[in-house]
């Protein structure tokens, strides 16, 4: 059972994917939809309206705990900004479990927004349709956390453990490429 | 090679606005109020529509001094209004980077014929509607995102509900019919027969739909969400209650939790004050803000 973090924002789209490839997954809203996971999916968003509804709703400390012991997980976009330990343009909260740091709205405003296609060379994948909205990027990581993908000379995917964060979209695309390699990779299906 | 201004571009920013609430405000204060509350883009105006309505005249796009600063105030998108027909106003709020151009009837139109030619910008827009057949030409034009018209202004929340479910019946109505069939609906609806052709196989619309016009509590807010928008527009609702913090607050969490009556329960409890709504049977004919647009 894969939970998709459902408090705002493209949840619905990365539920149609995982339905495409038959994976059963439920919305998680509040604290008790955590339990019995085997993955978690963080879609994109606004940040700080989730980082609201997570405090609010007390999921910031069951979050962290889950992923902290071991819990798989795939953020995108505002996913990633609230894994990553430092956030960066403005500063703000976050889960702090991912040891890098983020940069929210690297790129300007939406008439800067766009499609590209790239490379995940660790997982064997090239030219994959990918969405950048009003999005952040990767300005420093530990050494240890492994580069995933690149966009220019930009950091847009990275790995470290169970945790895959990257700023773009691949569930806007109308593909599943990027999830199946996520769900193989963690050994989810 | 990045491809930027395509409608997958735009309707992307639609999408990741979806579960949320957009709100109106007309200073930098309240556009910081308003992302504190939770907001996942904020409407910059110069004055919200309930004053839009009292005060009467010409209304027209926020000068860019206001958008500037409330641009500058917060880090979600920021969208604000141009008067439908008006793309020269559009190009102004594209070149300011505004993420998002709503092309509205809550503003006095500056055309009478003809809408936004919506592909000539790479600024995403929304715009209102009371029907398939006018989401539908709006969608034709590049519209990246559709909305109800509602009733603005007016804290009711009856036309919203109208438009939802007149939207939601015609998306139905469609799915029921023979391929032979589709041409002369799209000849009644006024509507691109490629799109009405899409729409009967997808049974959806191919943008996503929010709610606007009239809506003033978390309870109204969850009501549209049932009724199935994907997101939410508070115009007045807000900043012309008792406690708009709070009321922005318990609306933010409803329109997530909206299927969730003991969380709505919680969250409407000691809001204050709602604006004062208003009977749309006792508005004047010509002074009804949805019949604007065509």
């Amino acid at each position: 059972m894969i939970g998709v973090l459902a408090l705002q924002g493209g949840y619905e789209r990365h539920g149609k994917v995982l339905e495409k490839l038959g994976v059963a997954y439920r919305y998680v809203k509040l604290p008790h939809q955590l339990e019995g996971l085997d993955g978690l999916i963080m879609p994109g968003g606004e940040s700080t309206t989730m980082l609201k509804l997570a405090n609010t709703f007390s999921l910031m400390e069951p979050l962290r705990a889950c992923i902290q012991t071991g819990l798989p997980v795939f953020a995108t976009c505002a996913g990633s900004i609230l894994l990553c330990d430092t956030v960066l343009h403005p500063s703000q909260q976050s889960l702090g479990v991912l040891p890098a740091t983020i940069e929210r709205n690297a790129y300007g405003s939406q008439r800067e927004s766009f499609y590209a296609e790239i490379d995940v060379e660790p997982w064997g994948l090239e030219q994959v349709g990918v969405y950048f909205i009003r999005a952040p990027r990767f300005v420093a990581h530990e050494p240890q956390v492994q580069v995933l993908c690149r966009f220019n000379q930009d950091i847009i995917g990275v790995q470290w453990r169970h945790i895959t964060a990257v700023t773009f979209h691949p569930e806007l695309a109308d593909h599943t490429v990027m999830h199946r390699a996520w769900l193989h990779q963690q050994a989810l299906v | 090679m990045k491809i930027t201004g395509t409608l997958e571009v735009k309707t992307g920013l639609s999408e990741m606005l979806k579960g949320g609430v957009i709100m109106d405000v007309v200073t930098a204060d309240q556009a910081k109020i308003a992302e504190d509350a939770g907001a996942t883009a904020v409407m910059a105006l110069e004055r919200v529509p309930a004053d839009i309505r009292a005060h009467g005249g010409v209304a027209r796009m926020s000068p860019p001094e206001l958008i500037y600063a409330i641009k500058e105030a917060v880090t979600i998108p920021v969208m604000a209004k141009v008067r439908i027909g008006h793309f020269v106003e559009a190009q102004l709020l594209e070149s300011i980077g505004i993420d998002f151009i709503d092309e509205s009837e809550v503003l006095t139109p500056a055309d009478e014929h003809h809408h936004i030619w919506k592909y000539d910008f790479k600024t995403p827009f929304v715009c209102g509607c009371k029907n398939l057949g006018e989401a539908l030409r709006r969608i034709g034009e590049g519209a990246a995102l559709v909305r109800t018209k509602g009733e603005p202004g007016t804290g009711n929340i009856v036309e919203a509900v109208r438009h939802m479910r007149q939207v939601n019946r015609e998306i139905k109505m469609l799915q029921s019919l023979r391929n032979d069939e589709l041409m002369t609906v799209a000849k009644e609806h006024g509507a691109p027969f490629e799109l009405v052709s899409w729409v009967a196989k997808q049974g959806k619309l191919p943008v996503p739909n929010f709610a606007a016009g009239g809506i003033a509590t978390p309870a109204d807010a969850a009501l549209m969400m049932q009724l199935g928008a994907e997101a939410v527009f508070v115009g007045s609702g807000i900043f012309k209650s008792g406690d708009a913090a709070r009321r922005a607050q318990a609306i933010v969490k409803a329109t997530t939790h909206y299927t969730d009556a003991a969380i709505l329960v919680e969250v409407s409890r000691d809001l204050g004050e709602p604006m004062v709504g208003i009977d749309v049977h006792e508005i004047p004919q010509n002074e009804i803000m949805a019949d604007r647009g065509w």
